[in-house]
Order: structure tokens, then sequence, then C-alpha cells
């Protein structure tokens, strides 16, 4: 089973992002949200406290925002009402500014042996154009910082910015690949309610089309390739077998516990909690000060108001096998997707050894193939 | 009620020369609505008729007024002004005396105007001159009643000046009609016959026959007979509209008004039948209207496959009142199942598809326009053609006809350059031209009908700033050399794309039509390769690129729920596609293509 942990904090919001996250709250607010996580990873102890924890991942947000004893008495809590002690992954994500020596040391400390940093661009032009908080020499001087803390560095890097080019994107690959043995490459998504997609479409910001962002990503796969990073899932890469053991789990559907606003869950087994014995998906509230309320009022992991629950039928676990399994290279068995690809689609994808992917010309429109093939 | 103190009569005028308002106004001096219940174009019922300021279907009312310290009865029958409907004014016309010719004081005398005279003269109406619009500024009386009286040859001499708008004029207008229109004749006691010049269908009465009494009387509890068929039935309720329904004891020789029988059909009261008494029949029954032949031929699909029936269900219900819609079942391979529909015009077309949109709630797919050829093939057979899938292969066909109008154009003379070459490009031949006066010409041309229901009255507007009017009436069938245009898409045939054209436009159109085409298919999976072809040949090929950036690049902390609703989403969005092969298509491909010039 894995834990997953939202912090759900950001100084500003960046352009792009949609995210559950908030910026500018103040100090007592996060002190009652970090309350109720609190409480809520009790509630949750109390219910799956024997279970086998493989990973932890705290996200947000950003969570290197908040001060370096907030981070320990969340890890600390989680300690005391888990077993830890068969993790194999403890992730933490991280914008450059907000990183400093003594954060990274508490992180150490708190038994965390990942850190995942939000670079997004090495230029500066591109920075700024989407509000970020960082520049190029920060993110460049955190990583190696962040490197004498981690062994297992990652760094999150964004396709399709304003000022993204061919050469761009392979020298920010090039420059990256010594500080970090994972990066996770993303293509920008243009998100409905952002003031990146209110500035495109008021024609202030101009963005790469499609085709060049696709090209783009063809020239990261081959740069990550020659230096040595494994695509490993749509946007993930990794160097010397460092894959994320939690991301991965998302895909190949392990069990985890969303803890903390707007975070999700997917449990396979009743015990106790779950509504009826079957496999179920559920969610928090959004709103900070919903979750808040939502923990405080209750007094057991069961009764904690969810904001949305889905049981999951047969088809429905068919289809997230498919639709999770192909976003990895590694694929899905051959046999779950027996007699569902009419020929015409074969060309997007690669057999071996019982098993079946999507080759990258596949991965590239994943979406239109599966709304081709998954039983809606 | 004696003869003499009735008139009936019509109004006619170009579109947009203020017929309904004028009729507003007539009713409202009458008295017939009080003003509280008066709404702006009270004769124009429907929503559509009253947005696009125009009238569809004629409609009638009694209004009464006293003159000279007598009692009048006026029947007034509005008429539709364009040129789609000349078949319901006509039918108008045959109940009536006498006509108002409404002229607009700003324009003079324009297109329909000319054609609605003709109409009037063919049924021996007798017909008043009216200047409507004179208190604008632009208003030019003097010039108007010199060109009725040139081009019309009606004397003006004292003929009325009213604004309809203002309410200038009307006393003086309502006193000419009865002292210059004259009133029936008829004999209330010869056998019956009441001319059906209209019907419509009532949810409580069944079909009701709106009717001019030419000889005897009826009332409720007559037998009446339809001198078509021989039916008979029984009289429930006889009345004229004021313009609602009103029950009236007996309707006489001379009178306007409506005969209700419980009849179930409409198509039992068809209009230019004669009714007559049952018991006491007339020998004769009253000459009839020819029946108005559609002109215009477009496939019609729900948007929805599985809305098959509501649309059938609709165009029934609307042909219940508008006898010209005509329609039969149609497959396409494409679209799925619709109907081919036969319209007087496309105003009529675009009416009835909006109608069917707004009061039917459906969302259609409509394909090109079609007019009807005559195809003779080698082996000396005729067929008549409205659906280019139907032409048969190209080497069975000997010659093919297509219909030709006679176009009548106004305009100022500033635009007789691009009008002219407008029509010289829709393939139009040049008849006449000649001046009607120092500021307006009338142009003649001959035209294939098949170049004017696509956009050629638009391209007219915009290159007269809307200047110019323009009239046209069937004029015969002329060999033409004509080609059937096929589009292929990604090697399929779409047969709700193929038109037939002239072999002259065919590469024309086929490039425009492939090229709009490849801007609202959207990219897919696969590169789409869109072909025109006549034949088998290609003429035009254009390519749809592929897409490349389709994938979610983050699926957050495990939020797998949203990505789900996305893909549904998605799969939502394909399903109001058309499928051509395995290529989806959306719906605008189908309207889009309309929309070339050529």
């Amino acid at each position: 089973m894995e834990i997953y942990i939202h912090l759900p904090f950001c100084k500003a919001k960046c352009q792009y992002c949609d995210f559950n996250s908030y910026a500018a709250c103040d100090s007592a607010t996060i002190y009652s949200y970090l309350a109720a996580l609190c409480r809520e990873i009790k509630f949750a102890g109390a219910q799956y406290g024997r279970a086998k924890i493989d990973s932890v991942y705290i996200g947000g947000g950003t969570p290197s925002m908040l001060e370096a004893k907030q981070i320990l008495s969340v890890c600390r809590v989680l300690n005391e009402n888990f077993d830890l002690s068969g993790v194999k992954e403890f992730s933490i994500e991280a914008n450059p500014e907000s990183i400093s020596e003594d954060k990274l040391a508490a992180y150490v400390e708190a038994g965390i042996d990942r850190i995942s940093i939000g670079v997004q661009s090495l230029d500066d032009r591109n920075l700024r154009s989407v509000g970020r908080l960082h520049d190029r020499n920060t993110a460049l001087k955190k990583l190696e910082l962040a490197g004498k803390y981690f062994k297992n560095v990652s760094a999150d890097l964004i396709i399709g910015l304003p000022y993204d080019n061919a050469g761009l994107i392979k020298s920010e690959i090039d420059e990256l690949s010594d500080l970090v043995s994972h990066m996770s490459v993303y293509q920008l998504t243009l998100e409905e309610g952002t003031s990146l997609k209110k500035r495109a479409d008021e024609g202030r910001v101009w963005l790469p089309s499609d085709d060049e962002v696709a090209e783009f990503m063809d020239i990261a796969i081959d740069a990550l390739a020659a230096r040595g990073f494994e695509r490993y899932e749509v946007s993930n890469f990794a160097k010397g077998g460092e894959i994320s053991r939690h991301n991965m789990g998302y895909w190949t559907r392990e069990e985890y516990i969303g803890l903390g606003a707007g975070s999700h869950s997917f449990l396979k087994t009743a015990d106790g909690c779950a509504p009826l014995p079957a496999e179920i998906r559920f969610s928090h509230p959004r709103d900070i000060n919903a979750y808040i309320g939502g923990i405080n009022c209750v007094d057991s992991f069961d009764k904690i108001p969810r904001a949305e629950i889905s049981v999951l039928n047969k088809t429905d676990i068919l289809n997230e096998q498919i639709m999770l399994g192909l976003r990895t290279t590694k694929g899905v068995k051959e046999s779950l997707l027996e007699g569902k690809i009419p020929p015409e689609l074969e060309r997007f994808f690669i057999r071996a050894d019982g098993r079946i992917a999507l080759n990258r010309r596949g991965m590239e429109v994943m979406n239109g193939i599966l709304v081709r093939i998954l039983m809606l | 009620m004696s003869k003499k103190h009735i008139r009936n009569f019509s109004i006619i005028a170009h579109i947009d020369h203020g017929k309904s308002t004028l009729a507003d106004r007539l009713i409202e001096r009458t008295g017939t609505v009080s003003a509280r219940d008066m709404e702006a174009q009270l004769l124009d019922n429907m929503d559509i008729e009253r947005e696009r300021g125009i009238t569809i279907k004629l409609q009638t009312c009694r209004l009464y007024y006293t003159y000279k310290g007598e009692e009048y009865t006026l029947n007034l029958i509005d008429t539709p002004g364009h040129v789609d409907f000349t078949y319901e004014v006509s039918r108008s016309l045959a109940a009536c005396e006498g006509a108002l010719l409404v002229v607009d004081a700003t324009q003079g005398v324009e297109a329909q105007t000319l054609s609605n005279v003709y109409l009037a003269l063919e049924n021996n109406l007798e017909i008043l001159p009216v200047i409507n619009k004179i208190d604008l500024a632009s208003a030019d009386v003097d010039a108007v009643k010199l060109e009725i009286e040139d081009i019309i040859g009606l004397d003006t001499d004292g003929c009325p000046l009213v604004s309809a708008k203002e309410g200038i004029g009307i006393d003086d207008l309502i006193g000419q009609i009865i002292d210059k229109l004259p009133a029936p004749e008829g004999d209330d006691d010869a056998p019956l016959k009441a001319l059906i010049f209209d019907s419509f269908y009532d949810n409580y009465r069944g079909a009701i026959s709106m009717v001019r009494i030419m000889d005897g009387t009826v009332k409720a509890g007559d037998k009446i007979k339809m001198m078509s068929s021989g039916k008979t039935f029984e009289v429930v309720e006889v009345g004229n509209f004021s313009p609602d329904m009103r029950p009236a004891k007996t309707l006489a020789a001379g009178e306007v008004g409506y005969i209700a029988a419980s009849i179930k059909n409409v198509s039992d009261t068809a209009v230019g039948d004669t009714i007559t008494g049952a018991e006491n029949p007339a020998k004769e029954a009253l000459p009839g209207y020819k029946k108005a032949t559609p002109m215009v031929y477009t496939g019609v699909f729900p948007a929805d496959g599985a809305k098959y029936d509501d649309l059938k269900e609709a165009l029934l219900k609307l042909q219940l009142n508008d006898a010209s819609l005509s329609f039969e079942p149609e497959v396409s391979t494409a679209l799925g199942f619709g109907f081919r529909c036969g319209f007087l015009g496309l105003l009529h077309m675009e009416i009835i598809e909006e109608r069917l949109e707004r009061e039917f709630d459906l969302d259609l797919i409509t394909t090109a326009p079609s007019v009807s050829y005559i195809v003779t093939k080698t082996n000396g057979d005729k067929l008549t053609i409205d659906n280019p899938t139907a032409l048969p292969p190209m080497t069975e066909i000997a010659y093919i006809e297509e219909p030709v109008v006679k176009a009548t154009l106004y305009s100022p003379p500033d635009y007789v350059g691009p009008i002219m070459e407008l029509c010289q490009g829709k393939r139009g031949i040049f008849v006449d031209m000649s001046y009607i006066d120092p500021t307006r010409v009338q142009i003649i041309y001959r035209m294939p009908l098949n170049e004017i229901i696509y956009d050629f009255f638009d391209s007219l507007k915009s290159r007269t700033r809307g200047y110019a009017s323009l009239d046209y009436e069937m004029d015969g069938y002329m060999k033409s050399d004509l080609v059937r245009l096929d589009m292929m898409i990604n090697g399929e045939l779409c047969d709700a794309l193929s038109i037939i054209v002239h072999k002259d436009n065919a590469y024309a159109r086929g490039r425009g039509i492939a090229e709009k085409l490849k801007d609202v298919i959207p990219r897919q999976l696969f590169e789409i390769p869109i072909q025109a072809t006549i034949g088998g040949k290609i003429i035009a090929r254009e390519t749809v690129k592929a897409y490349r950036k389709d994938v979610l690049a983050k699926c957050y902390g495990g939020d797998i729920t949203r990505k789900k609703k996305l893909l549904e989403k998605q799969k939502e969005g394909k399903k109001r596609m058309r499928k051509v092969g395995s290529v989806e298509v959306p719906s605008e491909a189908f309207i889009s293509i309309l929309k070339i010039d050529s």
C-alpha cells in the first residue's frame, strides 16, 4: 500500500497550474490544515496501521514552502501511526526558490530519500512568462545542493513553453542529466480556468503549436536516451533504474491512501472502511476549509465526508488496467487487449513476450487510441 | 348582409415594402383588435415571421368599418412577398375582387412588385396603388408615382399616400378601398360553390378550410361535398377571422371565412378544390390552382440518428399546414436515415429547417440543395433526378437537361456591371436590359436554377449593397454539360457530399469543397486524403494531417477519475461525429460546403 500526502500551499500560483493549490495562505490556515492532516493520519493509522507501506509521496502545492519543522512533525505523526519500516521510496516535492540546506537536512532526518524538483525550464524568459518564482541559476544551484543530500533527485521539465525551441530543449536535458537520476517531461496542457489559457485565448501569449510540441518531445526523448535515461512511462524517464515506485504504483493499480485536501484514494479491499466489498476510489473535497471541517467533525477514518466515491465494476477495472497500463512502456498483458485493437490502430502498438505496449507514436496520441478501444 | 357592403382584397407588395404593417394599421383603425391586444405585425403569427419581418403564410382577417353612414365588411388577405411564395399569393388573389399594391416611397417599383401585379391582373383584380412610407425623409412620392404609371400603367392620380408606421392616410385609404374596389358578385340561392384557398389543421376541430363563397350559402349542419374527391362531410361550424376564428351563423356568396366539418385529413381539404352542397351540388367546379411544384431539393437528416422518427413526425405536422412541402425517405451511407425534401425555394427551405429545429427541437444536417434534372439515357428512357446520388453512370446518359429561370433584376445603374459579371459567372444568358427611369435599370437573364439556389441572392445583395432586387420564374429546361462531383474521404465515397455541377465549374468547385473539408474535418489518428472526383477521375486533393498530440501528460496525485471523465467526454464528442469509413466528420462539414463561392 502507498500513502500520498497533499500540501496545497504555494507562494504564487503558476499560470498553467490547475492543481489543487492555494497561494498566499496565512500561517493560521496552514496551522489548522496541518492539524487536520495529522488528525486524518491518526484516523487512517487506526484503520490501516498494520498495512505494509511501500512508498510515501508528499506532494503539493509546494511542500518545500513549509518550514522544516512542519514537515518533520507531519512525518513524525506518520511514523507513529504507520509501519514505515518497509518503505522503499519516500519522496517530497520541492521548488528551487524554497529549497534550503536546513530543509534538505530535515527531510533526510524525517526519512525522506527522494526529492522531486520543479525546474520546468532552464530559460529565464520561459520561467518568468509562466510565473515561476525561480531563475535558471537558482535551479541549477539547488539541484546541485539537493544532490549532496539525496542520491535520488528528480527534475520536472515542461515542454511547450512560450520560448521553447529544439535547441533549448536539447540543452536543458543535457544540463539536467548530470544533476538528476530521474526526469519527468510534461507536455504543457492549457487547462480551463488557468490564467495561461486565458492569456493564450486572448492572444497575449504565443505558445508552440501541437505539432511543434510533439517535435520537441521527440527531441527530448532522443536526448534523454543519449544520456542514459530510459522512458518507462508517457512522461517519465529514469537513469540507472531509478524509476518512481510511487508513481509506478498508480499505473499498476497498487492501493493507495490519499491524505489531505483534494487527495484521492484507491482501495481494493473492504477492510471495514469501504462502503461495499469492491474496488473503490474516493476523494476529499478540494477546498481547504471544507477538508479541515470534514476531518474535525468526525472521529474515525470511515466517517470522513468524501467528495466523490466510485465503486468499480468489472468493466471499470478492465478499462483502468488498459488505460493506466498503456501509459507504461511495459504495457499490459496481450490477453487484456485481445480483439480490441482495430487493424488500423495496429501501427501504434508493439508486441513482445506476451505483452503489448504503445510505441512512441502511439504514446503521442494515447487518448485518441483509448477512446477507440475502451468500453466507455 | 348585402354584397355591396363587402370588399374582399389582398395586399401585394415587394418584400419589406410594409404590407404587414399596413395590415396591422387597418386592423387597428377599424377597431377589430383593441390597441391593448395589438402586437406588432399581428398577422405574422410565427416567431420566424416576426423575427425576420416577413410573411410566410397567407393570413386573413375580417374588418368592420362605417363609411358615409353605412357599415361595411372588409375581408383582408395578407400575402407573402418573397419570390418563393408566389404560389400562396396567387391563391389569395383568387378569393378577392381587388388588391392594394403597396409601393415603398423610398424604393419604388421592385421585382416582386411587378410579378405580383401580373398575378393580380391574371385574376382580373382591380388594383389600387398605395404609396407607403411617405413620412421618411428619403421618400420621393412623385418619382414613385411616375414609376407606377410608366412601368405598371396604373393611374396614380389621387392614390392613397400613407405611412403605415405612423398611421397617416389610413382613413383615406379605407374610403378608397370602399369606393374603388368592386363589391363581390354571386347568387345566394344558387348551389354552393366555395373555393378553398387555404387549409390548416386545428387540434380540436380537425382540418379547416379557408374559403371564399362564390355562390350559395353554407351553415352548420349542412352536408357538403368536396368536388374533386366526392367525399362528403357535415359542417360543424362556419365563421370568419377577426383575426381569431369567430363562429358565424352562415357564410353567403361574396364572403370569406372558414368551414370546419370534422375532417381528419388536411389532404381532404385540398387547396384549390371547390366545396359544394352534398344534396344540391353545383354542376361544375371552380377553376382550381396549379399545384405548387418544389424547385429545390435537399436531404434532411437528424444529427442524432435516433431522432429519425421525431423528424418524420415533425415533417408530417409541418406538411399539414404547408402543402407545398414534400418529402420522402432517403438513406445515406454517411448520414443514415433521413428525408429528401422538396421546397418552393431557398427561403422556404431555410424556414422549414428553422421551424424543425426551433419548434420541434431537432438538430439537423442538410445536404447541398439540388434542383430537378431530366436525364435522357442512351436507351431513350427519361428520368427525373433530384438527388445527385441517383444519377446513372455517365456512360448510360445521353444528355441531361436542367431547369432554367427567367431572372428579372432591378437595380440602380451603378451596379449594372457587377450584376452582369455575377450573372455571367453563373452561366446566365443575357436577354434584355432597359432603363425604367434615369435611376433604375431592369436586367433580364436566362439562368440555370441550379446556379441561383446556392448563394446567388446573397452575392447579388452584397455586390449591389442591397439595392438590387430579384424575381424569377420557371422558363423550361435546357441541355447542359453537367457532371456529378463526388467527394472521397480517406478513399471512401461520401454520398451526402455529392453534387451535380456544370463541367466548366467542376474543377473550381471540387477544389473549393476539398479545401473547405480540410478545414472543418478535425485532425485524427491518421492522415486523411480528401479527393474530389468526377466519374472516378480525381480532380482535386487535400490532406488532413494526422495529429500528434493527444495525451494526458500528467496524471496527478492518483486522480484517475478525472482522466476517465476526460476520455468519456472525448468519446461523447465522437458520437456527434458522422462516420465516413473510419474517419469522423463533424456535422458542420456537410453544411459548410454550401457556402463556397466558385
